[in-house]
């Protein structure tokens, strides 16, 4: 009788693991990009140590508050594991670099249209690496 | 399982010596050079492990062959791993292996703190080094580390479950979902459940007042606290559970003396290279005796519980078993203190989850698979050897 419970939750955990990953996951297509792949153009330019971080998407930087900005969390994560060994300094915005890294392109467009910046490069419509003027 | 026992050590130590040549420049031969020796006559002395009954290998073997598939395919679409992946262990082994010299920048307090600058560099440390093998970055390392340590963490089961339950066992890990989900998105956690469940191995099958396997303990302890925070308690639980059962100084002298290397280093990382553990500042008495967390945590224990997609039907059977049918059986005396250590491992993290500032569905959601999997190897191998005696 135990034997018979124990193929059973075997069974089931073998077929959950045979379905999802060898029937579902083919089925659906699914595929994850590689990650901040979209950055790797900037590289060529960054031979300093720090760059600021700019965003629009807030971050958690106190880890005695509850996380609140997952979005904006994710996008300096993508960033800052495509940049390494650059630190993207997110407390510090008076760096003469600054890695721009928005979600919303307007407000990127709003930030080179200040004119405090210089574009260095533009990778992408949402990404852009700066210059202090 | 010396086999096992050795691969995993010769991958801990290869990650330390790299680390250790960061550190210090001392070159990573020096360290690796000996461990070949010392691993050589480790494996060249005769086994005398007896051999499993054929009934049921069948069925692990074609089980491992499906968990395998599964592993490689999700790995192969997901090529950086989860987000712990790239955000923490991946993102630290590029640091490493970019930075060289200028290494003590992966550690600064500038970067966003999710990134958990003060997490040990076993894992970092082992995929850095497969980068300088290779000469290059490449994806694969990563994928390779996280299939060996999920393969090290069945097998380590295996070699050390009672004979007559050792496919029993082997199907028990390797039928996990969690267990697939966790080793594909190459995460830290099996790393740390392999090693875990080494020490554990060698205590359950080590000959009374055998020093030398005691101290062999320490050290994969050890190598856990290199791996993950989550380790150390891990290694304190389990030097505990040695002290109370073999009730001598020596033996927890000897155990000590197995993790000093790796604890040496560990406390060398801790205390001159990275900022301070942000939830340790963080944590708050007042949250753990909040009714309303304990409500909503007992809720969301519950349904963990029955959660198929992570644990399939496994959780709920350790449930059942440890509530029916635990009392019909005896842990063997040397195993009696031993067997507390999941649950104690288990009542700390919840606790901890209890007093940590997030909000606390988010947190259990994001934590409890990879808290459980730490101590799955640990449980399953517990539990075959109570039911063998």
């Amino acid at each position: 009788m135990v034997r018979i419970w124990l193929a059973a939750i075997v069974a089931i955990g073998a077929g959950r693991i045979a379905f999802y990953y060898l029937i579902y996951e083919p089925i659906s297509g699914r595929r994850g990009e590689l990650v901040g792949s979209e950055f790797e153009p900037l590289r060529a330019f960054l031979n300093v140590s720090r760059v600021a971080y700019l965003s629009d998407e807030p971050i958690d930087a106190d880890p005695s508050l509850p996380r609140r900005f997952d979005k904006g969390d994710m996008m300096y994560a993508r960033a800052q594991y495509a940049l390494a060994p650059v630190i993207l300094a997110h407390a510090d915005r008076d760096l003469p670099l600054a890695v721009a890294n928005f979600a919303d392109v307007t407000k990127l467009e709003a930030l080179i249209a200040a004119g405090r910046y210089e574009v260095v490069a533009r990778p992408a419509p949402t990404i852009a690496l700066l210059r202090r003027r | 399982m010396r086999w096992t026992l050795a691969i995993l050590g010769a991958t801990a130590v290869f990650s330390a010596s790299s680390t250790v040549h960061l550190f210090t420049g001392v070159p990573a031969v020096a360290i690796d050079g000996p461990l070949v020796v010392a691993a050589s006559v480790f494996l060249w002395k005769r086994s005398r492990e007896e051999k499993a009954p054929a009934a049921g290998r069948t069925i692990f073997f074609a089980a491992c062959a499906v968990a395998a598939a599964a592993l490689i395919d999700h790995i192969a679409r997901y090529p950086d791993g989860g987000n712990d992946a790239f955000i923490i262990w991946n993102l630290r082994a590029r640091w490493l292996f970019r930075a060289g010299a200028g290494f003590r920048s992966a550690f600064s307090p500038e970067i966003l703190f999710w990134t958990h600058q003060d997490y040990p560099l076993l894992l970092p440390g082992l995929v850095a080094g497969g980068f300088e093998l290779l000469g290059r970055e490449s994806r694969a390392v990563p994928a390779v580390v996280a299939v060996l340590f999920t393969a090290c963490s069945v097998a380590i089961v295996v070699a050390a479950a009672p004979v007559e339950k050792r496919w029993w066992a082997g199907l028990a890990m390797v039928t996990t979902p969690a267990l697939v989900m966790l080793g594909a998105t190459e995460q830290a956690d099996l790393p740390l459940a392999a090693f875990t469940g080494a020490a554990i191995a060698i205590l359950i099958v080590k000959e009374p007042g055998d020093l030398r396997a005691i101290a062999a303990a320490g050290a994969f302890a050890s190598m856990a606290a290199w791996t993950k925070n989550e380790g150390l308690l891990n290694g304190l639980l389990i030097a505990s559970a040695v002290l109370l059962t073999e009730r001598r100084l020596s033996s927890l002298v000897a155990f000590g003396a197995g993790a000093l290397p790796f604890l040496s280093l560990l406390a060398v990382f801790k205390l001159g290279y990275v900022p301070p553990n942000d939830l340790a500042h963080s944590l708050s008495l007042a949250r753990a005796i909040s009714v309303d967390r304990w409500w909503t945590l007992l809720l969301l224990i519950g349904r963990r519980i029955v959660l198929l997609q992570a644990w399939g039907l496994h959780l709920l059977a350790l449930v059942v078993w440890a509530v029916f049918a635990r009392k019909w059986s005896a842990a063997p005396p040397q195993l009696r203190w031993l067997s507390w250590f999941p649950l104690a491992t288990m009542v700390v993290h919840l606790g901890i989850l209890l007093m940590q500032p997030h909000d606390l569905t988010f947190m259990f959601k994001v934590t409890i698979d990879r808290l459980l999997i730490q101590v799955w190897p640990s449980i399953v191998l517990l539990i075959s050897h109570r039911e063998a005696s």
